[in-house]
Order: C-alpha cells, then sequence, then structure tokens
C-alpha cells in the first residue's frame, strides 16, 4: 500500500516539470499561435491538476520524517509538503498567466518564444521545488533565471530592457558564485550535497564554523536573487517586459528565495549571524522601499517597489523564525501582486474612484490610538484560539499593520453620517483580518517556527518607526520634504549599483534609434514584394 | 552669421556677454530689452506649436499638428522631418503596397499630379513618383547642442544625453503633475521650473549615471529663473535670430509628451481666461540642460559644439526648402490615395441617387433616434432604418448641445461632458427620485438618503483600500487576505459575458441606482426654454417630432484598459453621452419647457415622448434610461422598438465580427455573448477598434446617404440648407463638429504614420502616470500621447488608412465659402492642406464641386 502510494506520488509529482519542459522544448515548432497556445494551456491545467493532487496525497498521508523523507527515486529530488504548496501556487498562477497572455499578446510577433521560455521558467521552478540536492537546487534556479531573462529581454530594441537584464545578469551569477559556497562548505562538513542530510546532520549536531559560512552565504544569495537592497534595481526596471512577464516575475519568481530559507530552517535557525543578517537587511529594505513606493509616479514601478518592500518583509520573517508566515506572505503576497500587475490597467479607473470616494484627511489622535485599540482586538481573537500563534511582539507588528484601518477622519463633511456604523466598520474590519491570519496560520505546511525574541523585538521597533513615519506623512507632509527628495532618488543606492555594474561588466546596450519604425517598413516591404 | 545676427536686433550685443552684467549704458539696456523681448517672442511661438493632449480619463482626439496648421501640410511634414524626425505623410513602403495592389490607380496619380501646382511646377511625373517610391528619401534631422555635445568615447556604454535628459525631465514632470499616485506627494511652492531646479540639485541619479558624479555642484550655472534659463541658452548658442522659433520648437519636441501635457493645462487655463506658465517652464528646463551639459565640457569642445550647432542651424532655412521638394513625391501619393477613397466615396453618393427630398418626412415615421455624429453610428443607422422603415435616424453631436459640467451624487468629482474646445456653461447634477413610484418618504429625504449611504459606503471603501494601500499594512494584508485574491485571478480565465455597467454609480446601494437621474441645476424657466429652442433648431426637430424620439449616445465597454476614454464619445470629452441625452430627454419631457415652446412656436405634441439612450459601441447593444417614468403609450412605443435594435445590432456585430476575429456566422445570442466576453476581458488589447478607418464627414440631410453602404468610415451630421436661410447653423457646424472630427481624423492618421512618436506605443508595455496624465512605455522615457499600436494594427494589417478627412456638404458654395472667410481657422485648415472639402449641388443629378487650396471651386469628375 505505502509503495503504491509512493510510487503513484512520485509519477504525480515529477509529472508538471516533465510536461512543461516537453512543452518548453516543442513550442518554437508550432507554426500557429491559437494552437501553440492551447496546447500549452492544456498542459499547464494537467500539471496544475497533478500538483494538486499531490498536495492533497502528501497532506491525507504524511511521509514520515527523517533522512529520507519524501525522496523520489530520482537522485537528488524529494517531495516536501512547503514545496507541494508552493507547486500548486506557481502552476497555478503560471495557468492564469498563460491564459492571459495568450489574449493579450495576440498580434505580437515572436509567441513561441515566449510560450517556449514561460513553459521553460515554470518547469525550472517546479524542479527548484523538488530539490534535495545542492546541485539540483543552483541549477534549476539558474536555469529558471536565464529563461526568464528571454523573457524580461521579449522587446530586444529596449535599451532599458537590456540594462535591467544586464544588472539582473550581473546579481544572479553573483548569486551562483555565493551558493556554489554555501554548497561546497556545506558538501564538506556534511560528507554529501543530499539536503534531507544536511537536515539529520543539524539536527544530531551543533552547527560548525563551515555550516555558518554556508548559512551566511546562502542568505545573501537569497537576498540578490529576491532583489534585496541595495541590488533592488533590476526588479524595479523591468516594465520594459509584457505586463504578464512583470506578473510571473514578481509573483512567482523572485520570491523562490523566500521557498529556499524555508528549505533550510533549520540551517538558518542554526546560524545566528545568517538569522541576524536576514533580519537586518529584510528589515531594512521593508522600511525603505516601503517609504520609497509611496513616492513612485507610475503604477507599475510602484507595484515594483512594493515587491521589494515585501520580499524584505518576507526574509525579516525567515530570519526571525516565523517560517509559517513566511510562507503565509509568500503565498499571499504571490496571489495579490499577480493580479495588481495584470489589472494595472485599471489604475485609471481606481484613481477615478479615489477622487470619488475622496474625504477629509485622518485626525492624529485617531492616528494615534489606532494602534492599540488595533492590538486590544487582536489579543480579545487570540482569546478563541487554543494557543497563541505567534509571539506577542508580533501582535505589535499585527497592530501596526492594522491601525491605518481605525483612523478616522477629522470632521465630516455634508451633514452627520450614521457615525456608529462608521466607527464600528473599522474594528469589524480588523478583527474580520484578524480572524482570516488565524485561520490561514493554521493551514498544515509542514513548517515548524521558531521565533527569536531579540531579533522580535528589533522588528517591532523598526516597524514602530515605519508607523511614526507614516503618521508624519499624513500630519506634516511639509516637514519631512528633505526627506521626500532623497526618497524619490531612491536613497541612490541603485544608480551606484548601476555604474558599478557596468564599470565591472561593461556592456553595449545604446539604442538603435527608429528600430521599430524600420522593422515597419521591412514588413510593409516584404508585404510589396510578396 | 554673427553679423547677421547683430544685425538683426539692430543693435551690437558682445557674443557672449555674462546675462548677470548690471547694464551699463542706456543703449546696452535698451539692447537688452529689445533681446529680451525678441526672446520672449521665440518661446512664445515655439509653445504655440505644441497641441495639448488631455488625460486618460477626459481622453479625446487632437490633431498633434494643430498649432501648426497656419503653414501648408508639405511644410510642415519638412519641419517634422528636421526639427524632431517626425513622419507626417505615410511611409513609401505603405504606398508602395498600395500601388502594387491596385488601391492608388494610375489615373489616382495622375489626378493628384493635377491638383498640386507644385508637382506641375517641379514637372514631376507619375513615373518619377513611382521611382521615388523604392527609395526612402526622409531628410535627417537638425542636431541640438545636447546632441553635438554627446561625443564623448564612452557614450555607447550609457544613455545618450538626448535620452537621459528626456527622462529625467520627464521623471521630474510626472513628480510635479501628478497629484493622485504618489501617496507622499512634494511640495511644489515655486512652480515647475524652481522644483525641476530643486531636484536636480539635490539628485544624484543622474549625474552617477552618467558618470559626471559632481554634476550637482555645476549646477550654479543654473539660472535662477525660467526666462534668465532662455535668455541665457539663446545668447549662448548665437544662432540667427529667424531661425530661434525653430530651434525652440526642435528643444520642445524632445519632450513632446510633456510638452503636450503643459500645452492641455495651457488650454484649460485658457478656457478659463487664465495665464499658464508650465510649458514655457518645460522649454526653459530642457534649454537649462544644454548649460549643464555645457558645464561638463571645457571651452575648447564648447567653442567646437558651438561652431558646428551654427553651421547646421544656419542653412536651416534651405535645408528645410530642399525637405519641402523632397518630401513633394509623399504629398502626391497621399493625395493619390485620397482621391481613389474620394472617387469611391462620390461614386456610392451618386448611385444611391435618392428620391427621399420629395417625399413629405413627417408621414409615418414613428421613431426618431438622434445619434451622435461618430462614424461608429453609421452602420447602426442604416441597419436600423434597413430593419424598420418606420424609424427615421438623425445625425448630431453626441452631447447634444448641452454644454454641461457633472458632478455625480455626494461627490466633488466635476468633470466636463462637451467638446474640448468649449468651456462649461451649464451645471448637471443627480437627483434622487422622481419617479411615478416613490420609493419611501418625500423626495428630500430619499435624497439625503440616498447622499449618507453613498458616503458611508464611501467611507468603508477608502478605510479598507488602506489595508492594501500603505505597505506596512499591505505586509501582514497578503497574509490574511491574500487568498482573496484567487478568485480575482481565475477570473482572467474567462471573463464574465455580463452587460454594460456604470462607473457613475460606484458606491451607490442598488435601491438608489434605479432612481438616480442627472438633471440640469439652477437654470431659470426662461433659460430653459431658449435652451431646448436652440437644441430643437440645431437638430432640425423643431418642425415636426415623431410620437417617440430616442437620444443616443454612446459609450464603449472594455476592461483593464488605461485608454477606455478614448473610445468614448469625444464631444462629451472622453465620457459617454448617457448623461447628456438624460439631461436633455428630462428637459424636452418637461411640461413647463414645453408650454414656453409652445410660446416660441415650436410646438410638441402632447404625445411625443423623448427617451435616452445609449448606444454600447463595442457590443452594439443598446440601453435606454429612466424608462420607469414613461407615459403608457411611450412605453408600449419603446417595447415595439426594443427587438428592432436588437436585429439592427446584430446586423452590426455581423459586420464588425470578421475584423475581431470572431465568426460572423454565430447565432444572434451567441455572438452578443462572445462580444460581451470580448469587452469585459481585461486581457483584451483591442475591445474594438473605435474609429479607425475614419475618413470622411457628409453634412447633408440622411436621404443623401441612406442606404448608402459607407462602411463605418463616415461622420455623419444632418442638415438641411433649406431650413438654415441665414447660415448659422452651417456656421456653427463648420466651426465646431468638422474641427472636432478633423482632430480626430488627424489623431488617427497621425498615430499611423508614426506610432513611436506620435503613437502611445504598446499597450502591453503601458504603464499610467499619474493615476490619469498618460502612460510610459515601460520604466519612463517621455510621457506617451496618441493612440496605442494596438487601437490601429492587428498585427498583420493596419486598420486604420492615413487620409486626410474629406468633408462633403451639402449647400450652395457661397453660402460655405461665406462660414470660410469669416473664420480665420477653418480657412487655414483648407488652404493649407489640412483637409478636403467637397461640395454636392444638385438634386436629381448630382454635382460635386472640390475647393482647391487656392479658394477656387471646382466641377469633379
Amino acid at each position: 500500500m505505502q509503495a503504491a502510494l509512493s510510487t503513484v506520488l512520485t509519477v504525480i509529482a515529477l509529472a508538471p516539470p516533465v510536461l512543461l519542459g516537453v512543452m518548453a522544448a516543442l513550442a518554437r515548432r508550432y507554426s500557429t499561435t491559437a494552437r501553440l497556445w492551447r496546447h500549452f494551456l492544456a498542459l499547464a491545467v494537467t500539471a496544475l491538476l497533478c500538483a494538486a493532487i499531490a498536495l492533497a496525497l502528501q497532506l491525507i498521508a504524511p511521509v514520515g520524517v527523517g533522512a529520507a523523507a519524501g525522496a523520489l527515486p530520482l537522485p537528488g529530488l524529494a517531495t516536501s509538503l512547503t514545496g507541494a504548496w508552493l507547486a500548486v501556487l506557481v502552476l497555478f498562477l503560471g495557468t492564469v498567466i498563460g491564459a492571459f497572455s495568450s489574449r493579450y499578446l495576440q498580434g505580437e510577433p515572436s509567441q513561441p518564444l515566449y510560450v517556449g521560455s514561460l513553459a521553460g521558467v515554470l518547469a525550472a521552478v517546479q524542479v527548484l521545488l523538488l530539490a534535495n540536492h545542492w546541485i539540483v537546487l543552483i541549477a534549476a534556479w539558474a536555469v529558471a533565471g536565464s529563461l526568464l531573462q528571454r523573457l524580461l529581454c521579449f522587446y530586444r530594441e529596449r535599451p532599458f530592457a537590456l540594462l535591467a537584464a544586464h544588472k539582473k545578469r550581473l546579481a544572479d551569477r553573483l548569486a551562483d558564485v555565493l551558493l556554489v559556497v554555501a554548497a561546497a562548505t556545506a558538501w564538506w562538513e556534511v560528507g554529501t550535497g543530499s539536503l534531507s542530510a544536511l537536515r539529520w546532520h543539524l539536527a544530531h549536531a551543533p552547527a560548525s564554523v563551515p555550516l555558518q559560512t554556508s548559512a551566511v552565504c546562502l542568505v545573501l544569495a537569497v537576498m540578490l536573487r529576491t532583489a534585496l537592497l541595495p541590488v533592488h534595481g533590476w526588479l524595479t526596471q523591468v516594465m520594459e517586459a509584457p505586463t504578464p512577464v512583470s506578473a510571473l516575475l514578481h509573483a512567482g519568481v523572485v520570491n523562490l528565495g523566500g521557498f529556499v530559507l524555508l528549505r533550510f530552517a533549520p540551517l538558518l535557525a542554526a546560524a545566528p549571524a545568517a538569522r541576524w543578517l536576514a533580519v537586518l537587511v529584510g528589515l531594512a529594505t521593508a522600511v525603505v522601499a516601503a517609504l520609497v513606493m509611496l513616492t513612485r509616479v507610475s503604477i507599475k514601478v510602484r507595484l515594483a517597489w512594493s515587491t521589494v518592500a515585501q520580499m524584505g518583509f518576507m526574509v525579516l520573517e525567515c530570519g526571525l523564525g516565523l517560517y509559517s508566515l513566511a510562507m503565509l506572505h509568500l503565498i499571499g503576497h504571490s496571489l495579490y501582486k499577480a493580479h495588481a500587475f495584470l489589472s494595472s490597467s485599471t489604475a485609471v479607473q481606481q484613481t477615478k474612484r479615489r477622487i470619488m470616494r475622496s474625504g477629509p484627511p485622518a485626525s492624529s489622535a485617531s492616528m494615534i490610538a489606532a494602534p492599540i485599540l488595533a492590538a486590544l482586538i487582536i489579543v480579545a481573537g487570540l482569546q478563541f484560539g487554543v494557543r497563541a500563534p505567534w509571539p506577542l511582539w508580533w501582535t505589535g507588528v499585527l497592530a501596526l499593520a492594522w491601525a491605518p484601518l481605525l483612523w478616522m477622519p477629522a470632521r465630516i463633511v455634508g451633514g452627520p453620517p450614521a457615525r456608529w456604523s462608521h466607527s464600528l466598520a473599522g474594528p469589524a474590519m480588523v478583527a474580520a483580518l484578524t480572524g482570516a491570519a488565524l485561520l490561514a496560520h493554521a493551514l498544515p505546511f509542514g513548517v515548524i517556527d521558531a521565533p527569536d525574541d531579540r531579533a522580535g523585538v528589533v522588528a517591532l521597533i523598526g516597524l514602530g518607526l515605519l508607523y511614526v513615519v507614516m503618521v508624519a506623512l499624513q500630519w506634516r507632509p511639509e516637514a519631512l520634504s528633505v526627506w521626500r527628495r532623497r526618497t524619490y532618488g531612491g536613497f541612490y543606492l541603485d544608480e551606484f549599483y548601476t555604474r558599478l555594474a557596468l564599470t565591472l561588466w561593461p556592456t553595449r546596450w545604446s539604442p538603435a534609434a527608429g528600430a521599430v519604425i524600420e522593422r515597419r517598413a521591412d514588413t510593409a516591404r516584404l508585404r510589396a514584394t510578396s | 552669421m554673427q553679423t547677421n545676427f547683430t544685425q538683426s536686433i539692430h543693435v551690437g550685443l558682445p557674443p557672449n556677454p555674462a546675462l548677470n552684467h548690471p547694464p551699463s549704458s542706456p543703449s546696452r539696456l535698451d539692447a537688452q530689452v529689445v533681446f529680451d523681448a525678441q526672446v520672449a517672442t521665440a518661446c512664445d511661438r515655439a509653445c504655440a506649436t505644441i497641441a495639448p493632449s488631455w488625460p486618460l480619463d477626459r481622453s479625446i482626439a487632437v490633431n498633434p499638428h494643430w498649432g501648426r496648421i497656419e503653414r501648408p501640410v508639405r511644410e510642415v511634414a519638412a519641419r517634422m522631418a528636421l526639427l524632431a524626425g517626425i513622419r507626417v505623410f505615410p511611409l513609401r513602403a505603405e504606398m508602395l503596397h498600395a500601388w502594387q495592389q491596385g488601391r492608388i490607380t494610375a489615373a489616382d496619380l495622375d489626378e493628384a499630379l493635377r491638383h498640386l501646382p507644385a508637382a506641375q511646377a517641379a514637372a514631376l511625373s507619375a513615373d518619377r513618383c513611382v521611382e521615388a517610391l523604392s527609395a526612402d528619401a526622409f531628410p535627417h534631422r537638425l542636431p541640438l547642442l545636447i546632441d553635438v555635445l554627446d561625443d564623448a568615447p564612452n557614450r555607447q556604454a550609457r544613455l545618450s544625453w538626448r535620452q537621459a535628459i528626456t527622462q529625467q525631465v520627464s521623471q521630474t514632470c510626472a513628480s510635479f503633475f501628478d497629484e493622485h499616485q504618489a501617496d507622499w506627494q512634494p511640495s511644489r511652492g515655486d512652480g515647475l521650473y524652481a522644483f525641476w531646479r530643486d531636484t536636480l540639485a539635490h539628485d544624484h541619479g543622474i549625474g552617477i549615471l552618467m558618470g559626471l558624479p559632481d554634476l550637482s555642484k555645476r549646477l550654479h550655472a543654473l539660472p535662477v529663473t525660467a526666462a534668465d534659463a532662455q535668455r541665457l541658452l539663446l545668447e549662448r548658442l548665437d544662432l540667427p535670430e529667424a531661425v530661434w522659433p525653430d530651434y525652440l520648437e526642435a528643444v520642445l519636441l524632445t519632450v513632446n509628451g510633456w510638452a503636450s501635457w503643459c500645452a492641455y493645462l495651457g488650454w484649460q487655463a485658457k478656457l478659463e481666461a487664465r495665464d499658464d506658465p508650465h510649458l514655457r517652464d518645460l522649454l526653459a528646463i530642457r534649454l537649462a540642460w544644454g548649460a549643464i551639459v555645457l558645464e561638463s565640457r571645457d571651452d575648447a569642445e564648447a567653442r567646437r559644439a558651438f561652431s558646428a550647432l551654427k553651421d547646421e542651424w544656419s542653412c536651416a532655412p534651405q535645408r528645410l526648402a530642399q525637405a519641402g521638394e523632397a518630401l513633394l513625391a509623399d504629398e502626391v501619393w497621399q493625395l493619390a490615395l485620397e482621391i481613389g477613397y474620394q472617387r469611391q466615396l462620390m461614386r456610392r453618393l451618386t448611385w444611391a441617387s435618392p428620391s427621399g427630398g420629395t417625399a413629405d418626412p413627417a408621414a409615418d415615421v414613428e421613431v426618431q433616434a438622434v445619434f451622435c455624429i461618430d462614424v461608429r453610428s453609421e452602420p447602426l443607422r442604416r441597419a436600423l432604418e434597413a430593419t424598420w422603415p418606420a424609424i427615421q435616424t438623425i445625425g448630431f453631436a453626441g452631447f447634444f448641445g448641452l454644454p454641461l459640467a457633472y458632478t455625480p451624487l455626494a461627490t466633488t468629482a466635476r468633470r466636463p461632458q462637451l467638446p474640448g474646445l468649449l468651456a462649461p456653461a451649464l451645471e448637471a447634477v443627480d437627483r434622487v427620485g422622481d419617479g411615478p413610484e416613490p420609493v419611501g418618504g418625500g423626495e428630500a429625504t430619499l435624497q439625503r438618503a440616498a447622499v449618507e449611504a453613498r458616503r458611508r459606503r464611501f467611507a468603508w471603501g477608502t478605510q479598507w483600500s488602506a489595508a492594501s494601500r500603505l505597505p506596512q499594512s499591505a505586509f501582514s494584508f497578503v497574509e490574511a487576505a491574500g487568498a482573496g485574491y484567487l478568485g480575482k485571478l481565475a477570473r482572467w480565465l474567462r471573463p464574465a459575458a455580463s452587460p454594460r455597467v456604470s462607473e457613475d454609480l460606484a458606491g451607490l446601494p442598488a435601491r438608489y441606482r434605479r432612481v438616480c437621474r442627472p438633471t440640469l441645476q439652477d437654470l431659470g424657466l426662461e433659460a430653459r426654454v431658449s435652451l431646448a429652442a436652440t437644441i430643437l433648431h440645431a437638430m432640425g426637430l423643431d418642425g415636426h417630432q415623431a410620437p417617440l424620439v430616442v437620444l443616443v449616445g454612446h459609450g464603449s465597454q472594455s476592461e483593464n484598459n488605461a485608454h477606455a476614454a478614448a473610445l468614448d464619445c469625444g464631444a462629451c470629452c472622453g465620457q459617454t453621452g448617457e448623461v447628456n441625452a438624460r439631461v436633455l430627454a428630462g428637459l424636452l419631457n418637461d411640461r413647463a419647457v414645453r408650454a414656453g415652446l409652445r410660446q416660441r412656436g415650436i410646438a410638441i405634441s402632447e404625445q411625443t415622448t423623448f427617451v435616452a439612450a445609449l448606444h454600447n459601441t463595442t457590443t452594439d447593444d443598446i440601453e435606454g434610461f429612466d424608462l420607469d417614468g414613461l407615459p403608457a403609450l411611450a412605453g408600449l412605443r419603446w417595447d415595439r422598438l426594443k427587438p428592432v435594435l436588437a436585429q439592427a445590432g446584430d446586423q452590426v456585430r455581423r459586420e464588425r465580427a470578421v475584423a475581431l476575429g470572431l465568426d460572423p456566422r454565430a447565432g444572434h445570442g451567441q455572438l452578443l455573448t462572445a462580444m460581451r466576453r470580448r469587452a469585459n476581458d481585461g486581457a483584451q488589447t483591442r475591445p474594438e477598434w473605435g474609429l479607425a478607418g475614419n475618413a470622411s464627414f457628409i453634412i447633408a440631410p440622411r436621404h443623401r446617404t441612406s442606404g448608402v453602404v459607407l462602411d463605418g468610415r463616415t461622420f455623419l451630421h444632418d442638415y438641411d440648407a433649406a431650413g438654415d436661410k441665414d447660415g448659422s447653423v452651417l456656421e456653427l457646424l463648420m466651426t465646431a463638429p468638422m474641427l472636432v472630427t478633423h482632430w480626430i481624423n488627424w489623431q488617427y492618421n497621425a498615430s499611423t504614420i508614426d506610432p513611436d512618436r506620435l503613437g502611445s506605443g504598446n499597450k502591453i508595455l503601458h504603464n499610467v502616470v499619474g493615476g490619469r496624465i498618460g502612460v510610459f512605455e515601460g520604466n519612463g522615457g517621455d510621457l506617451r500621447i496618441g493612440l496605442s499600436r494596438q487601437s490601429l494594427y492587428d498585427g498583420v494589417r493596419w486598420m486604420h488608412e492615413p487620409l486626410r478627412l474629406t468633408v462633403v456638404i451639402e449647400a450652395p458654395v457661397e453660402a460655405i465659402e461665406r462660414v470660410i472667410r469669416r473664420h480665420e481657422m477653418v480657412q487655414k485648415l483648407l488652404d493649407n492642406g489640412w483637409l478636403h472639402m467637397l461640395a454636392i449641388e444638385g438634386e436629381d443629378y448630382l454635382v460635386f464641386r472640390r475647393r482647391r487650396c487656392s479658394g477656387i471651386w471646382e466641377r469633379e469628375g
């Protein structure tokens, strides 16, 4: 029975990467785009179903823990509950993004290349989610990155697309080197490149200096891949690719760093230096990028900075040892950001609605009282749980997050509305969100939290400062005008990085002027002669 | 050249005096004053060439060369080529295609050659024109200061100065003009120029990027005011004064998108009789950049740059003349393309050769339907008349003559609902109630309740949106509520087939939606009666009305489309015609107004009822409004009309299906569902083809065009010269709707011919700026104006054929010429070849007369 189940699981778990890999290889052979897209979508849906069944199987019949947990008959691969969740997530996003692209890209040239790269990225990500060996992990991650590169440079004539891709390439190669160092040191210590062996090793022996080094390199590599400060520039500048590519990148690829940290949770837990690195860089990125995001003037760039901030927050959660929250964040942010990018052209409609809704600003008293009230509501909500799902300082972080829902306008325009409903709406929303967070937190993700209280307090202080700045912005924006200027410039971090990148690794990316119109002339001439 | 320069300003200025020098003698003071005046004039002339570009939520079509119509088209084409590399005539490769496909015939070409005096003067032959098609003789752009300074050896490894400056200016403008996107707004205190200067003084970004890390230290060279910057640069450039406006125009064209936005602000200011400094500030900013780049080079380099620049620009007049000659063949081909279309149009009109003029129009007409002149009305009107002979359709500007500004209930979101040429003169607001069955309580109570309910919902919406908008909340919000986006994402898989919903009702509880009606605010009875009388006269409805008169506005239906407003009614300033149609129907159904009209000799029969409706141009659905208040008999008539509307809509959908990639043989319901799905599809970049293909504007009685298949390429306005003895209606038509159609026509032409410079580029890369200002293509670069490539191109074929509008008027040539002579703007458009004009004479045997650019009317064919 167990053997049969394991065979089924093997086949189902391997189906998505195999199916999508085949699509990636064959895409260029299609002559009609309609058929190509139909086949891609059919395969993507099949892969999604397989991933869903694999997740269900693992939820129903959890495989044992230990060195061989979830190992597949193929070397270097193993299933995990975390990976299964994300496999479903990424394939769902891939299907939606594929369906969107199939209509959105109508009339664009080189769609076979697009489909091939899209399928390839999804296949590589699926392999990464199954990786149980350093080599598989590094290779799958690198392949996903380089296939994504092709999508980012879908319009080759655009100089900024090439520049952003160049910067990304530099960050990726640096991350590769760091990962190889991390792998080598760990391999040397453990004696094998297997990740389950590494976990077993960590469960039975304290983390040695090489393993600490390995953890630090790993966190640095994740920082590069998840576009944390100061190497965020490529992520905020890839609006030169089609909208669904941005959705794929921001929702399905950039956050894989979070998954890797979750897979290496035991290593991270055993390496305080790596943890603090994740906490500090994550926190700094979350706070700084959040402020920069507030100054952005175009919708997609704003969304990109929001991703940088969110990635910082996710890495922060990993560093804090709140792995289930990090997992929840990874999934929730992916869904949210994919939708936000695909629907980014509703910005005009959203603005129209915001103008219609516009009301008076919030009163300063309500902004001060809001976190306290939010904290009370959350604490009250926690009474319903069996045990506190998160440490007390995290309740503080949540209270700061929900506080803006409780901000009240200083005055009411146009006569008194029914006050009670207005003042109850905020608390109701806070209660609902807290309930949703509690429910989501109870989902079995296959990760075990290991909160670090000292780092937690640091995070709370950092986010408290962010709240103070937010309140100051509502209250006296003009007092911060000097800071706004710097923030608008993104603190010039990216400019230094770009300059450095171009000095260290020069590239030619000067634009071909009028390339598009020339191309059009060519096609017209072609038509005329044929 | 220096001597020329000094002669032209009649005083001897030292070549490069520092402006800060105090004037030491009276003569120098005079010289300074004269010089300043010349600079100001040149700047004003350059600024006047930039046409406005409306924001996305009010997007209306504009001729991007509107500020240049006082010059002939070919001259503008030459100037655009030299100043900015912009094309005004179609690509020769496209013309070659048209020639080889037989779209342009030898006869068309010969006639074009015959019509163009310049072609005859140059003794251009058809063979030479055909030869020209295989070589692209597009003239080269003249360099600007920043171009000649951009010769550093490392320039391949970085952006060009031109790109970098456009990028920096564009980002600064976006930050300055954005009111709705950024939550952290800058202080704008001293205007655009000061804002830019301040930004740059603290901006290390561009300096680092361009390899000038100490850029901000060099900014002491930067003049403090915009006027100083203009003076300093023109003085240092030392170009002949005659080319100043040209140079400045070329400078503005490097940031044409933002210049157009500034011109829009200027346009609005002018409507409100204000002055707007933004465009001049932008020019100063762009000029000051020259000074900054100059600072980074040593004296010898600067001298070389100046002399190179002067060499190029001193012979600008000759270069312009040469470019004009080079483009002569292009003008011939453009005209030949148009003549081919006109020939076919005249043939179709002649063949129709109606007898309608003799029949009594009043007899047997049960329904009159007034449509917007929009080209998309034409197929529907044709289908309606074919479906039911008892229906008479009328073409009229889609704002129905109501110069409105409308404010939705319980908001301050006031917006214009009239052509962009005009300023609103009337206010419309929502009134809740006035139905036959009161929803409960008095009307005032109801109104108050509706206002409060909406405000409450808005407040909730604001609170809830804070959770995803503010970053700190968003961190935890995605963890708690991220799963909620599963459903939203799944919706991308298969769009809904639901009908159009009005945005104006957002946040209004369902029970009030039915009874929320836009009405005129604060307008006395006398004024309302006058308004009604004027509109009825202009529509030609002051004589006879059918028992049911339907006022059909139009609007589009699309999802996730930043340019949705461009598909709505241009005469309503990029809104749907719903508000105007409903307000007018309400006005004309008002008993008091009707009594007043009767006193003025306009008797509207007791049983005549006006109904407002909306033509959904994306799905060709027609929806009626305020039907609950209809008298019983009118209700019955509307019920009888409904199947006719449905059938006509179906016919039009079949006509349009092929171009949209749908099956025209699908069943009625199937096709409608398919079109609705398409309209609701947020991944659809081509919800409809809008006004693509527009080519002519016919101002004539409907019987002249009824039954004629015009392929949705023609604007139609009803006009009966016999009922317009004083020519006032003709004058109105030629000065308002004709300009609007001309703007639309040129926007489509310009975006088709030069999609990179005058179109907004690839929709797939669009990135909305400032929530409503416009779009970037990708990360940044200049603000993009005009139509996107997807609005005109289906991946294989351009859906719009760039033809200058042919206006056909059925009226005596003398009456038309009188209007032309009275309005300089109209005369310029015609004399300079921005549009074609044909007059129709005769009743049974049609005679067409063409107005030549010289003002002479010539008989056609």
